[in-house]
C-alpha cells in the first residue's frame, strides 16, 4: 500500500463531493480507508468548507442600501408613468392586445394572454387607486369634498388620481388645482434642514410633530400646510405608488431646496422640481 | 417571515400588477444575502455595489416575465450572480489579482453590524476574503453559494443554470485550491453569522445546509 501513489487534493474533493464513482470511486475508497495522510486531506478540505461557512457575513453598506432603493424608486416611478400613460391617457400606445385570431398551440396561447393580463391588472390597479384616494379624503377630511364627490368618484374610478399621477388631463392653474380643485394631501412647510446622515431620524420627528399639530390644533395645522402643485402630487403619487403620502414636507436637504415624501416605511427626498416624468429622486431611506 | 407579510412571490406579483413599493420590500427582504453574493463573488465592494444595482434593476424590468418555475429568491440570485460574472469579466484584472492591500480588505470588515463578530471571526474572514481570490470566478460563485451561504447543490444549480454536478465539481475543485490557504483555520461555529436574513426567508425558499457537508469542528478547538 504504501508504494501506491497518493491521489491529489482535487481527486480527494471530488471523492468527497461524491463525482468518483466506478472503478475510480472503488480504488479511491480503498485507498482513502488505509491512508492516514489522504484521511488528513480529507479533513482538511473539510477544514476549508468550515472556514468558508464560518467567515462572518458582511453588512450591506448603508450607503449601498440607500443608493439601490433610490435607484428602484426612480425605476417604479418611470415605470408607473409608462403604465398610466399607456392605459389612461394614450390609447394609441397602450399594450398591444394582438387582434390575430387565436389558435390553440399552447405556446400561442401563452403570448397571447401576457398582454391581456397586464391589461386587466392597471385596470384593476386604476380602480384600486380611486379607492385610495377616496381614503385619502376621508383621512384628512380638509379638502373641499363630499359624500356627492365621493360617490361620483366611486362610479368613476377613472377621474381619481390616476390621471393626476399621469400628469395629464389635469390643469395646471394655481395650487388647489390639484385633482380638480380637490386635495388629497397637503403640503408641509416645515423648514428643516434635512441631513443625509439622519434623514430618518428627522422624517420621523416631522411626522411627530405633524401628527401632534394636527390633534392639538387641527385648523391651525391646515392653515400651515398648502396643497400641492399638480406637478408635485403626480410626482408624489409616483412614488408612493398612488398611496397618501404621510409627509410631504417642503424643506432643504444637505442645504439645498428639497421636498422631503414620506410612507409609513419609507421616505424620499425629491428635487423641487419633481415632475411624474422625471422624480429627480435625490435619496432614499427606509423608516 | 410573519403570518400576515405577502410571500416573495406575492409581491413580485404586486410589483407586476404596478405597486410601486412592492419591489422595494422583496429587495429590502433579501438584501443581505444578494450583498453577500455581490461582494464575494466580485471580492470588490466598488463592483459589488455596481453589480447588485444593476442586478436590482434588470429585476425590476424583467419581473413580467418570471415564470414561477423557481423560487423567486433562485430567480434574484441567478440576476445577482450573472451582473457580478459579467462585471468581472469586463475587468479581468481586478478579479484576480489582489496587490495584498490590507485597506482593501478593511473595507468589506469596516461596515460591519452592530455588535460585531469576534476578532477571530474577523480573522478568519480577512483569511476566506483573501482565499477566494485566489479561485477563477465560477468556482469561486459556485463555493460562494454552497459553502458559504450553505444553499443545496440542487438550488446552485439553478442558480449558476448548470447541472448538479457541474456545481459539484466547481466546489470540489475549489476546495482543493484552496487547501494551501484555508486549511489551517478551524471554523467557529459560534461565528456562523453568514446567513443573513434567513429569518426573513420563508421555509420553502430558505435551503438547508447541503447533505455532503462534514461534522462541525469543536468551537475553540482551532489553532
Amino acid at each position: 500500500m504504501s508504494a501506491q501513489r497518493h491521489p491529489d487534493a482535487t481527486a480527494l474533493a471530488e471523492y468527497r463531493a461524491g463525482l468518483a464513482d466506478g472503478q475510480r470511486g472503488r480504488r479511491l475508497a480503498a485507498h482513502v480507508a488505509t491512508c492516514d495522510r489522504c484521511a488528513q486531506v480529507g479533513d482538511q478540505l473539510a477544514a476549508v468548507s468550515s472556514a468558508l461557512a464560518s467567515a462572518p457575513a458582511p453588512a450591506m453598506p448603508d450607503a449601498v442600501e440607500r443608493r439601490i432603493a433610490a435607484a428602484l424608486a426612480s425605476e417604479a416611478a418611470r415605470s408607473s408613468e409608462a403604465a398610466l400613460a399607456s392605459e389612461a391617457g394614450q390609447p394609441g400606445e397602450a399594450a398591444p392586445i394582438p387582434s390575430r385570431p387565436r389558435r390553440t398551440g399552447p405556446a400561442g396561447r401563452v403570448h397571447r394572454l401576457r398582454p391581456l393580463v397586464a391589461v386587466s391588472a392597471a385596470a384593476a390597479c386604476l380602480v384600486l387607486a380611486g379607492a385610495v384616494y377616496l381614503v385619502g379624503f376621508a383621512h384628512f377630511g380638509t379638502g373641499p369634498t363630499s359624500s356627492s364627490a365621493a360617490g361620483s368618484s366611486v362610479s368613476s374610478p377613472f377621474a381619481g388620481p390616476a390621471h393626476a399621477a399621469a400628469g395629464q388631463a389635469l390643469p395646471v392653474n394655481g395650487p388647489q388645482a390639484a385633482f380638480g380643485g380637490q386635495v388629497a394631501f397637503l403640503v408641509t412647510a416645515s423648514g428643516t434642514r434635512y441631513e443625509q446622515a439622519t434623514l430618518a431620524e428627522q422624517v420621523r420627528a416631522e411626522l411627530a410633530a405633524k401628527s401632534a399639530s394636527e390633534r392639538l390644533n387641527p385648523s391651525k395645522a391646515a392653515a400651515a400646510s398648502s396643497a400641492p402643485q399638480a406637478a408635485l402630487a403626480a410626482c408624489v403619487l409616483h412614488l408612493t405608488g398612488n398611496a397618501v403620502p404621510t409627509l410631504v414636507d417642503r424643506a432643504t436637504y444637505q442645504g439645498k431646496p428639497a421636498y422631503v415624501i414620506a410612507v409609513p416605511d419609507r421616505a424620499w427626498v425629491v428635487g423641487p422640481d419633481c415632475t411624474a416624468s422625471n422624480p429627480d429622486v435625490i435619496a432614499s431611506t427606509g423608516l | 417571515m410573519d403570518a400576515g407579510e405577502p410571500s416573495d412571490a406575492e409581491l413580485l406579483r404586486l410589483h407586476v400588477a404596478g405597486d410601486a413599493a412592492a419591489f422595494g420590500l422583496l429587495f429590502q427582504r433579501h438584501r443581505d444575502r444578494l450583498w453577500a453574493v455581490a461582494l464575494r463573488t466580485t471580492c470588490d465592494p466598488e463592483e459589488a455595489a455596481d453589480a447588485l444595482q444593476e442586478a436590482m434593476i434588470s429585476a425590476f424590468r424583467q419581473a413580467k416575465g418570471f415564470r414561477g418555475d423557481s423560487a423567486v429568491t433562485t430567480w434574484l440570485h441567478r440576476i445577482v450572480v450573472n451582473a457580478s460574472l459579467d462585471r468581472l469579466r469586463r475587468r479581468p484584472a481586478r478579479s484576480v489579482s489582489w496587490s495584498g492591500d490590507p485597506e482593501a480588505l478593511e473595507s468589506l470588515v469596516a461596515h460591519d453590524s452592530g455588535g460585531g463578530p469576534s476578532a477571530a471571526a474577523i480573522d478568519t474572514r480577512l483569511d476566506v476574503d483573501a482565499a477566494l481570490r485566489v479561485l477563477p470566478a465560477q468556482q469561486r460563485a459556485a463555493l460562494v453559494l454552497v459553502d458559504m451561504l450553505g444553499y443545496p447543490v440542487a438550488e446552485v444549480a439553478a442558480i449558476l443554470s448548470v447541472s448538479e454536478g457541474t456545481v459539484k465539481s466547481r466546489c470540489a475543485r475549489g476546495r482543493a485550491r484552496l487547501l494551501p490557504y484555508l486549511a489551517h483555520l478551524r471554523g467557529d461555529s459560534a461565528a456562523r453569522g453568514n446567513q443573513p436574513g434567513a429569518d426573513t426567508v420563508s421555509p420553502e425558499q430558505l435551503p438547508s445546509r447541503m447533505g455532503d457537508s462534514h461534522p462541525p469542528f469543536p468551537r475553540g478547538g482551532g489553532g
